[in-house]
């Protein structure tokens, strides 16, 4: 697949004690044009870090291994000049606080024109001209144009940056918890626009802690537990049937609307640091399901159906919903 | 007959600010109670107004108008002996653990605050023991007493802070969004937590919120707010089941469901700012389906029903 | 107790292999201050013992750094001054921060008037240029070595005062100050026991590099007659004392002064280094 995004096998570690610890282990993602990708997951899961490996902005201290591809070009270990090349032309990213990832120095206007002219040679107005589509593609007035950051709200500033972000229209935009920050009215608009940018071409990777978010406009889900994908397929198959406990830990823990009050059910315990994990499986000591063979090495990757893949030794069968509902 | 006294009274609350265009109001008319051993929500998105009832209720912030009374007594404008004293019967919990927290003390010495500045004459070491005590209430254990906050995480910091709001036995607990800065598998624990803390003991919360899926897990009623305002009140369950005032609804209608069967189409177009509040009538008319002319000359008020909304044509 | 000086002894060690020019800086700091504090007992000659039969001699085996036009053993002065120097450092450093520190944190946490006034006086004192103050105070109260310790620190606690209050600012609209607020604390409680402990790293910092700065201060004001005052035995006053024959006589100048450049240049080395290995950490917990 030349177009679109594809990460295979891409380890993400930081030294310790002598040796390295793994961040993220081992991932494998595609985000086909035209398709919204969401990734689940807590603080923790390594899902921002796997975020900026695809732009090439890991720090200094975290070591990289396997592959990204953007639009067929590697990212894993490619040098400056092209990743800059690379970088707001093929593949983009916005944040999940807007009021730092823009410049409070500089207008909205500035900002994208910067960019576009960063990756073509345009005269000073035509880039202006494209700025304003970026603009008005985001759904932002023309008078956005001259202004400043502080004098935008928080949802128009998000939309600022998707205005940055897509002003060279990348194949790929990654969205790093692009909405959490914002109102749920304001959510809603920009999850609403970022079902129309996929729709006219754009491969999304959406980030994001919220299943509802990612059960509304995404194609497909991976959920990530402490540096792996733990389950991928399509929203209606693991919200509807869940195959890795902590999936389904996550769904049944997520409060809903409706629902009276009742005790929430919580996964016990928390996420283990990285560079502290159980060996085996990192879900294994809160894992309702876990056996012994979890403690040895990761479990392989299972596919359930044609569409579903899941890392678990005892995944949960559908049907066999468990005791709390 | 003799009503019991409610845990919580505010009347008539009333915050300003000074601003370039005149005078903007942060709060307006907030009245409500909450009887002994029930619970209420204050819903809403950000800028209503909803920390800063918080803030003006717990007296730590000064109010423009009205009153708040802690089990029958005066406490706002009260003097700073009253006030000290009232304070014991509430305790207050907020949204980000880490800096609610000084990060030099150790979180039992934390936890042992109220009872330093309540009871001089306690012991250090009764103290001690007691702030331990209640932290292994919420959960936590021997090896987290000598902690300083920067070594836990957001969940347990908010344990802490939760034992530190208990440790006095308080009717009333003030929670302004305790778990919007926590994973949803760590909202679950505290929620649950909180959930078993009120019913051991004869608690109440106020619960301050921008999640509505989270109402009806602690609390009983909920006061929708808008602009300042109130817009709508009631038993929780009603109230999402069938809202009746606009703006309920498009919240309501705004949160992305959990279950990719039903798939919702939201609004694509931006909320300006203009469209946020608008300055004469309702404040929500420029953003309402429904408006019509009248909205724009009257303020709805809320009616003094346990249900009610402030609109001039409610849903329903 | 001996095992927790181990492991800090290890840490430190560690912490070394990186840092190492900041970790020799700090050895030659530590090297200064042991000299310092065992001079009485390192078998010295009296430095302040005038002999000319022995005047202006080259360094050598009996005067390792020479003598001076009085006949006095440099090495010696060299020694002992140092022991002056830091003291007096350290008392500069001592009364600015006694001053400094609680009228920032009144000035920050009360606000209102009293900042106001206690920042227009601060105001005064900070419009002088750095030395001049220094000398117009030590002309006024009279030479000597106590009179200019007091000279420089009533210059300098200004900036602390300064420092304190703006930090004092930021951490009075901390969440746990209102926290310590809603639970009933008075405001003098809250500001001995939230507010203070927390403004006061970059009152570390800073005053760690006065303390070099300090040594430079009173060894300029000794220079021009203003500080220590002879018999005392201080660096600036050797240099002052070398003047008209320094050029013949270069070990007269050389090593008082190059004591002063060293003792300065390690300390704000080593506070450098430390402020550096401090700021990380408080950044990841944050």
């Amino acid at each position: 697949m030349s177009a679109g995004l594809s990460i295979s096998g891409l380890t993400l570690e930081f030294a310790r004690n002598g040796g390295w610890a793994a961040a993220v282990d081992h991932c494998d993602l595609t985000v086909r044009p035209k398709e919204i990708v969401g990734l689940v997951g807590e603080s923790g899961s390594g899902k921002s870090l796997t975020a900026l490996a695809c732009l090439g902005l890991i720090p200094s201290a975290c070591r990289a291994s396997g592959s990204i591809r953007v639009s067929a070009e590697q990212i894993v270990g490619a040098s400056e000049a092209t990743l800059a090349t690379l970088r707001g032309r093929k593949v983009a990213m916005i944040f999940q606080n807007p009021m730092t990832a823009l410049n409070p120095y500089f207008t909205v206007g500035t900002q994208i024109v910067g960019v576009i002219r960063r990756h073509f040679v345009l005269t000073r107005s035509a880039a202006y001209r494209e700025a304003l589509a970026a603009l008005q593609r985001a759904g932002l007035p023309d008078a956005a144009l001259g202004r400043y950051p502080h004098q935008l709200s928080g949802g128009q500033l998000q939309r600022a940056m998707i205005a940055m972000a897509i002003a060279c229209k990348p194949e790929i935009l990654i969205a790093d918890e692009p909405t959490t920050a914002l109102d749920v009215t304001v959510q809603a608009r920009i999850l609403s626009l970022l079902r129309n940018l996929a729709d006219q071409g754009m491969g999304i990777l959406l980030i994001t802690h919220d299943l509802g978010v990612v059960a509304q406009v995404s194609d497909r889900v991976a959920v990530m537990y402490s540096g792996s994908i733990v389950e991928s397929g399509d929203p209606a198959g693991i919200f509807s049937s869940a195959a890795h406990p902590y999936t389904q830990g996550l769904l049944q823990s997520s409060p809903v609307i409706g629902l009276g009050s009742r005790r929430l059910h919580a996964i016990p315990g928390t996420v283990p640091d990285f560079r502290q994990r159980p060996s085996g499986c990192a879900f294994r000591d809160r894992c309702t399901q876990a056996g012994e063979i979890c403690a040895q090495g990761s479990a392989p990757r299972m596919a359930i159906s044609q569409e579903r893949e899941v890392r678990c030794h005892f995944p949960i069968r559908p049907g066999a919903s468990a005791e709390l509902s | 007959m003799n009503e019991p006294v409610p845990t919580l009274s505010v009347e008539n609350l009333a915050k300003r600010y000074r601003a370039q265009h005149g005078t903007v109001y942060a709060l307006r008319d907030l009245s409500f109670d909450i009887p002994a051993g029930h619970s209420v929500s204050i819903v809403g998105e950000s800028g209503c107004g909803k920390t800063t009832a918080a803030f003006c209720i717990a007296g730590l912030q000064s109010i423009d108008a009205g009153a708040v009374y802690l089990a029958g007594e005066k406490f706002s404008g009260a003097s700073r002996g009253v006030q000290k004293r009232l304070r014991k019967d509430f305790g207050m919990v907020f949204q980000n653990p880490l800096s609610a927290l000084n990060p030099r003390m150790r979180i039992w010495q934390s936890v042992a605050e109220p009872l330093r500045v309540h009871d001089p004459a306690v012991t250090p070491l009764t103290r001690q023991r007691q702030a331990e005590a209640m932290l292994e209430q919420v959960g936590l254990g021997k090896q987290h007493f000598q902690a300083f906050p920067g070594e836990m995480s957001g969940g347990q910091l908010q344990r802490v802070v939760l034992a530190r709001a208990l440790i006095l036995d308080p009717r009333l607990v003030i929670l302004d969004e305790p778990t919007s800065a926590l994973d949803v598998s760590i909202q679950a624990q505290v929620l649950n937590l909180l959930q078993e803390l009120k019913s051991t003991r004869p608690l109440s919360y106020l619960f301050i919120t921008h999640n509505l899926a989270l109402v009806e897990v602690l609390t009983d009623r909920v006061m929708v707010m808008y602009a300042g305002r109130v817009v709508e009140a009631g038993p929780a369950a009603e109230v999402f089941a069938h809202p009746g005032h606009p703006y309920t609804r498009e919240l309501i209608q705004a949160i992305p469901d959990a279950n990719p069967g039903k798939r919702q189409t939201f609004p694509s177009i931006e909320i300006s700012p203009v469209q946020q509040a608008a300055n004469s009538g309702c404040a929500y008319r420029l953003r309402c389906p429904h408006a019509q002319t009248d909205c724009a000359e009257t303020v709805p008020q809320l009616g003094p029903q346990a249900r009610a909304a402030a609109c001039l044509h409610p849903l329903q | 107790m001996p095992a927790q000086m181990l492991s800090w002894l290890i840490a430190y060690l560690a912490w070394s292999r990186r840092n190492v020019f900041v970790a020799a800086c700090a050895t030659g700091f530590g090297l200064i201050v042991l000299l310092a504090l065992l001079a009485p007992w390192l078998g010295l000659a009296d430095p302040a013992q005038i002999d000319f039969s022995a005047k202006l001699l080259p360094p050598g085996a009996a005067h390792w750094f020479g003598t001076d036009g009085l006949g006095r053993d440099i090495f010696s002065g060299v020694v002992f001054g140092a022991r002056v120097s830091l003291l007096v450092a350290l008392g500069v450093v001592a009364i600015a921060t006694a001053i400094g520190i609680p009228m920032g944190l009144i000035a920050g946490y009360a606000g209102g008037w009293i900042d106001g006034l206690f920042m227009r006086l601060s105001d005064v004192f900070l419009a002088f240029p750095p030395l001049l103050l220094p000398i117009t105070l030590s002309a006024l109260l009279g030479p000597g070595l106590l009179n200019a310790m007091f000279a420089v620190a009533i210059s300098w606690f200004p900036w602390y005062a300064r420092i304190v209050r703006s930090t004092v600012l930021t951490v009075k609209s901390e969440l746990y100050v209102q926290s310590a607020r809603a639970i009933g604390t008075d405001p003098a409680s809250i500001a001995l026991r939230h507010v203070l402990p927390n403004s006061l790293s970059p009152v570390v910092v800073q005053a760690s590099l006065d303390f070099g700065f300090a040594i430079l201060t009173t060894a300029s004001l000794s220079f021009i007659g203003m500080g220590a005052v002879p018999p005392t035995v201080e660096w600036g006053l050797m240099v002052a004392s070398s003047r008209s024959v320094f050029l013949e006589y270069w070990w007269t100048a050389m090593f008082p002064g190059l004591a002063i450049f060293l003792t300065v240049f390690f300390a704000s080395v080593m506070v450098d280094g430390i402020r550096d290995s401090l700021d990380p950490k408080l950044a990841r917990q944050g």
